[in-house]
C-alpha cells in the first residue's frame, strides 16, 4: 500500500465532492510556542546537559472543509513557514448507512483515546503538551492511518461511536494492521471507551513513518490497548486514560554501540553476544483536570495534569532514538506533573501557561554526583493559538 | 395561598420560555422541534433536520444569547464555541455562524437554505414573513 495512492484518492474523492456541494470553508489557527527545561542529567558524564530554550516561530495551520450530500472532504495543512507544508490529513468520506456506517479514506487521524485525533485543535484543550502516548520522543502507535470503516448510533442518553482502521501505518507493505476505538458519548458530560491497535505481525522501524516501532530495533509485532474517560461540564473538565503495548521483535545488530547506561548493558548483554531477540511492554496513564472561572473579560482555566510513562527497552540518548526521560530512569519510567492555566479573552485565542516537574530514579547512571537519587528537573512552557476563519 | 401559586407558576412559565424565538429557512418543511432534537442540532449530534442539511446561526453575547444556551443547551456560549471549534480543527463540523444583532441571524436564515437560528424574541415581528418561527416542543 501507498500513502500517496491513497492521497490522491481522497484528492479525488474530494473534487467530486466539491463538485455535488460546493459548501467549502476555509479556516485554521497561528500559534507559537517556547519552551525551557532545566538542565537534565546525562549518561556517563558527570555535567548535566545544558538545554537552551526552545521558541517555535508561529506555526500556520490551515484547514479546508468541504460538506456535501452524504459526503465530506477534509484538508489539514500545517507549516513553519513557507517552503515546509506538511500535508496532516486529505481524506474524504461519504455515507454509506447514514451517519451509522461511513467510509473514510486518505490520510487521516486514526481514532484513538481522547487526543489523537485532536491534537491539532490547539486553541481548543487544556494544557500544552500531548499525553505521553502521543509523545513523539517515544509514540506507542502511529497517529496516522489511510482507510477507516466508522459511525454513530444512538444509545441510551447518548451515542457510540465506533471505528476500524487500517493502512500502512508503519511503513507496512504485507502486513495488515488494524485500529479498533469505540467511544460512548452518554448524554452531554460523561465520555467512555476503549482502543486497540494491532500491526498485524513484524513490521520494521521507517524514518519516515513514526510509529510504535523503536528506531533500534529492526522489526517489531506489536498492540497497544487501553481505556479512557472524561467528564465535562459547564466548569470542570477532567479526563483519565491508561494504555499498555506489548511487543516482540528483533533488536538492531549495533544495539550495544550505543550509548548505554548499565541498566541496558546488562538488558541487552553488551559485555558478551548482544541478545538480539527482544520482548518488552510499555504503559502510560494520565489524569487531567481543568476548571473554567468565567470572568467579564473571558475564561481563565486553571488545571493539573499528571502523566505516567514507562518503558524498559528505552535508550537513554534522544539523538540516538531514545529519549531522555524514560531512558535515563533505573526502570525505564519517569513521572511529570504539570500545573498551568488557559486564558481565553475570546473564545478563539488561548493564550496557555504551565510548568512540569519531571520525576525519576536515577542510580545507574554513569554520574556520582546523582547516583542513587531521584532526579527532579523542570519545565516551562508558554503557548498562544489564534483561530480564523474565512 | 394558591392564587400567589398560580402567579408563580405563571410567571416561571413565562420566564422559562422568554429571550429566544427559534426561527428557520423557510424551505425547512417542519414548524416545530422538539427541544432535544434543538439541542443536538445546535450540538453537531444531528446535522441534518427536516430533510435539510442544517446550518446554524447563533445570536452573539447578551442576555438573549445567555438564555439560549442556558435553558436549551444548559451551558455557556464560550463552552459552546469551544465545542465547536474542536469540531471544526479536527474535521468533524464548521463553527456556526455568529451574528451580532437579530436582524443578522434573520437575514442569513433567509437566505441560506437549511439555516437555523435564535433570536431574540422580542424581534420576532421582524422575522415574520422572512424566515419560519418553529415551536419548541
Amino acid at each position: 500500500m501507498n500513502s500517496l495512492r491513497f492521497i490522491f484518492l481522497a484528492a479525488a474523492m474530494s473534487a467530486s465532492v466539491a463538485q455535488a456541494a460546493p459548501k467549502t470553508s476555509i479556516y485554521g489557527y497561528v500559534e507559537g510556542y517556547y519552551e525551557k527545561v532545566d538542565d537534565t542529567p546525562s549518561v556517563n558524564t558527570t555535567t548535566p546537559s545544558e538545554n537552551p530554550g526552545e521558541f517555535q516561530v508561529p506555526n500556520l495551520n490551515v484547514m479546508i472543509q468541504s460538506v456535501g450530500d452524504g459526503t465530506k472532504a477534509y484538508i489539514n495543512l500545517s507549516g513553519a513557514d513557507a517552503g515546509t507544508v506538511n500535508v496532516n490529513n486529505a481524506w474524504a468520506e461519504m455515507d454509506l448507512h447514514g451517519e451509522m456506517v461511513r467510509f473514510r479514506i486518505g490520510k487521516l487521524y486514526r481514532p484513538f483515546g481522547l487526543y489523537n485525533e485532536m491534537l491539532d485543535a490547539v486553541p481548543t484543550y487544556i494544557g500544552i503538551e500531548s499525553p505521553e502516548l502521543y509523545d513523539s520522543d517515544h509514540l506507542m502507535l502511529s497517529r496516522e492511518t489511510n482507510m477507516m470503516i466508522h459511525g454513530r448510533l444512538a444509545a441510551g442518553p447518548g451515542f457510540l461511536n465506533w471505528s476500524l482502521t487500517t493502512g500502512n501505518d508503519d511503513a507496512i507493505d504485507t502486513n495488515t494492521p488494524l485500529g479498533v476505538d469505540l467511544r460512548w458519548n452518554m448524554g452531554s458530560k460523561w465520555l467512555v471507551g476503549a482502543s486497540y491497535y494491532t500491526s498485524g505481525g513484524k513490521v520494521g522501524y521507517d524514518s519516515d513513518f513514526k510509529g510504535g516501532v523503536l528506531p533500534y530495533w529492526t522489526e517489531d509485532e506489536y498492540s497497544v490497548s487501553g481505556i479512557y474517560g472524561q467528564y465535562r461540564d459547564e466548569s470542570w473538565t477532567v479526563q483519565v486514560a491508561y494504555y499498555a503495548s506489548s511487543h516482540e521483535g528483533t533488536r538492531a545488530s549495533d544495539i550495544c554501540t550505543n550509548t548505554l547506561d548499565d541498566r541496558l548493558n546488562e538488558r541487552f548483554n553488551c559485555s558478551g553476544t548482544p541478545d538480539l531477540n527482544g520482548e518488552f511492554d510499555a504503559k502510560t496513564y494520565y489524569i487531567r483536570a481543568g476548571y473554567d472561572v468565567y470572568l467579564k473579560s473571558g475564561t481563565l482555566t486553571p488545571y493539573v495534569q499528571y502523566d505516567y510513562y514507562e518503558n524498559p527497552e528505552m535508550l537513554p540518548v534522544k539523538s540516538e532514538g531514545g529519549d531522555n526521560e524514560a531512558g535515563i530512569s533505573n526502570d525505564g519510567s519517569f513521572v511529570k506533573a504539570t500545573l498551568g492555566t488557559v486564558y481565553r479573552p475570546q473564545a478563539n485565542l488561548a493564550l496557555k501557561l504551565d510548568y512540569s516537574q519531571h520525576i525519576q530514579e536515577v542510580d545507574t547512571v554513569s554520574n556520582s554526583t546523582i547516583d542513587g537519587d531521584s532526579e527532579n528537573y523542570g519545565e516551562v512552557r508558554f503557548s498562544f493559538s489564534y483561530f480564523w476563519q474565512l | 395561598m394558591n392564587k400567589l401559586l398560580v402567579i408563580i407558576f405563571f410567571l416561571w412559565g413565562g420566564l422559562a420560555h422568554a429571550g429566544y424565538a427559534v426561527i428557520a429557512n423557510n424551505g425547512i418543511s417542519a414548524s416545530s422541534i422538539s427541544k432535544t432534537d434543538l439541542k443536538n442540532v445546535f450540538n453537531g449530534d444531528i446535522q441534518s433536520f427536516s430533510g435539510a442539511n442544517v446550518v446554524l446561526a447563533v445570536l452573539d453575547s447578551g442576555p438573549d444569547s445567555e438564555a439560549f444556551f442556558d435553558q436549551v443547551l444548559g451551558t455557556k456560549l464560550q463552552v459552546f464555541e469551544r465545542a465547536w471549534l474542536e469540531k471544526a480543527l479536527t474535521g468533524k463540523g464548521t463553527a456556526p455562524k455568529k451574528k451580532s444583532s437579530s436582524a443578522e441571524v434573520i437575514n442569513f436564515v433567509s437566505s441560506t437554505p437549511g439555516a437555523i437560528g435564535f433570536i431574540s424574541d422580542s424581534d420576532t415581528g421582524a422575522a415574520s414573513g422572512k424566515v419560519k418561527i418553529l415551536t419548541v416542543n
